[in-house]
């Protein structure tokens, strides 16, 4: 059980020539336990600043966060976080780098090492354990920090961007392997994407953001795991088009006088 | 992608060196055998490695000149000893206050004026004062490298931790680290190729700012040795002195090279 609450958050920045500016404002957004949610919206609307907020890496300047009722104080090993750079430690081999989280936590070597061996394998890493970071490629580097973040079992799973940089192949394996590590343990996933496609593939449910604010939230009730077949029925495509609208691609879409 | 991680193996001295180095020694020896320059101004290598030999572990005429039975080790064993210890302490504290002074503004406006004044200050010309305030002992030559080597330490510490990816701070935080494995972890591993190269310039610099400051007034120590076999115009054991110095900073040197190597192989290659 995770239930995600934001209430009237907002964050503010200072810009260095003064200005003052609000990355997110006034968002309330319920998020149901178990519930994959896709945050969309162009480049500089908040998405990273929103996912910033409800992983307690900032105090949100208002508004309450909270998790199955309780108010967020900082980060948490409950709250996972996929970052769209490397985060990777370059520093620490693969194996140590999946057991890091649990190290934090105290859980025995033995027993942590076991852990991350299991997701390890699970993200079909499990023949790079010794291996420092530089050695391994972009897409493996992702690999990994899923593994890790799964290692540590949040309950909820907070994603930016996380395939962004990544080939499509490659990208599209990631999804399968998510969606796959979601079934099993059914955190409550708040991923992060400007890409309409992989939020349709993966959502339950796609929230836009623009300029700050929610604008719109749409459930998505095709039936799971997507194919390309299912992804162009009337009601995805009918998705399909608001949301690009939403992304300012209005001229790729014919029917232009459908309601947002 | 059946990869292993395969180090290298990798000599600790390069080759090219050691032919540098047998070079040098040959120049020596002509000029020396074919009197370029008299005796005094350069003794031939011969006699210089006599006088090490004969000096090394015990020397009664170094003894003459207070400088201990030890010989020419005992001599060095001080010298080193000084350098490690300040270097050590340099260490703990540099980095301490870089880390800090990179994390904390307030702490930044007050330390940088600091160390920045100390790092201008003429160490050489300020020797004197250490003498005055510490008098002959090791203190004062211990005190005067560590006003030198911190002032580096502080700096490269500073920079690597304000260089440093905030993406692996905030990952760590959301894993679970606490403050103390977030420095330790994080900041102290990812900053430690940069502060190594730090300490290796502290020390290259600390071996003849310690024999200098020997000469101000120190019990023994090679400093002392130079300064008093160039009093009895003794060249040989100058050269001699100045040769074993050379000797273990550069074997220093190798070895923490080696170590910090090792210690930072995760590090990424140049690869295209
Ligand atoms: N630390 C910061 N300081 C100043 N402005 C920031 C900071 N972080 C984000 N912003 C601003 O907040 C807005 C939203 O940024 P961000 O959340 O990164 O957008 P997105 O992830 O949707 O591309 C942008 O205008 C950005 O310039
Ligand atoms: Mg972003």
């Amino acid at each position: 059980m995770a239930e995600v609450e934001l209430r009237n958050v907002g964050q503010f920045f200072r810009r260095s020539g003064g200005a003052l500016v609000e990355a997110v404002a006034d968002v309330s957004l319920v998020i149901r336990s178990h519930e994959f949610v896709c945050l969309i919206g162009p480049s500089g609307c908040g998405k990273t600043t929103l996912l910033q907020l409800v992983a307690g890496l900032t105090p949100a300047s208002q508004g309450q966060i909270s998790v199955d009722g309780a108010a967020i104080a900082g980060p948490s090993p409950e709250r996972g976080l996929v970052f769209q750079r490397d985060s990777v430690f370059p520093w620490m081999r693969t194996i140590d780098n999946v057991s890091y989280g649990l190290k934090c936590r105290g859980v025995e070597k033995t027993k942590r090492i076991e852990i991350a061996r299991q997701y390890l394998r699970q993200v079909g890493l499990g023949d790079v354990e010794r291996s420092w970071p530089r050695e391994l490629s972009g897409g493996m580097l992702k690999r990994v920090a899923v593994a890790t973040v799964f290692a540590n079992s949040p309950r909820v799973l907070l994603m930016d961007e996380p395939f962004a940089a990544l080939d499509y192949v490659t990208k599209l394996q990631l999804h399968q392997l998510l969606l796959t590590l979601w079934e099993q343990h059914r955190p409550t996933v708040l991923f992060v994407t400007h890409d309409v496609d992989e939020a349709m593939l993966l959502a339950d449910r796609i929230v836009v953001m623009k300029e700050g604010r929610v604008v719109d939230d749409r459930k998505i009730t095709l039936a799971r795991r997507r194919t390309v077949e299912s992804l162009a029925l009337p009601e995805a495509v009918a998705h399909k088009e608001v949301l690009l609208r939403h992304l300012g691609l209005g001229e790729l879409v014919q029917d232009r006088t459908a309601p947002l | 992608m059946a990869r292993t991680s395969l180090s290298v193996a990798r000599l600790p001295v390069d080759p090219l060196g050691i032919i540098g180095l047998l070079a040098l020694v040959a120049l020596w020896w002509g000029l020396s055998q074919f009197h370029f320059l008299s005796r005094l101004a350069l003794p031939p290598p011969a006699g210089v490695a006599a006088a090490i030999t004969q000096n090394f572990f015990s020397s009664s005429y170094l003894a003459n000149y207070h400088l201990g039975y030890g010989g020419l080790a005992g001599n060095l064993a001080y010298t080193i000893s000084n350098v490690v210890v300040a270097l050590a302490v340099s260490c703990v504290v540099g980095v301490a206050l870089g880390f800090a002074s990179a994390r904390v503004e307030l702490f930044r406006a007050f330390a940088d004026p600091i160390m920045l004044t100390a790092g201008t200050i003429p160490i050489l010309v300020t020797a004197p004062f250490f003498l005055i305030w510490f008098g002959t002992s090791r203190s004062a030559q211990i005190a005067l490298l560590i006003l030198f080597d911190v002032t580096i330490v502080y700096l490269f510490a500073q920079r690597a931790a304000a260089n440093l990816d905030p993406t692996y701070v905030a990952a760590g935080r959301t894993l679970g680290a606490g403050p103390m494995r977030i420095v330790s972890d994080v900041y102290l591993k990812g900053a430690l190729p940069e502060v190594f190269g730090g300490i290796r310039i502290a020390l290259a610099g600390a071996w003849g700012l310690e024999a200098f400051s020997e000469l101000l007034g120190a019990p023994k120590g090679v400093g002392r040795v130079i300064q008093a076999m160039a009093a009895e115009m003794d060249s040989q054991m100058v050269f001699a002195a100045i040769m074993t110095l050379a000797a273990v900073a550069v074997a220093f040197d190798v070895a923490i090279g080696g170590a910090f190597d090792f210690i930072t192989r995760w590090r990424r290659r140049a690869r295209l």
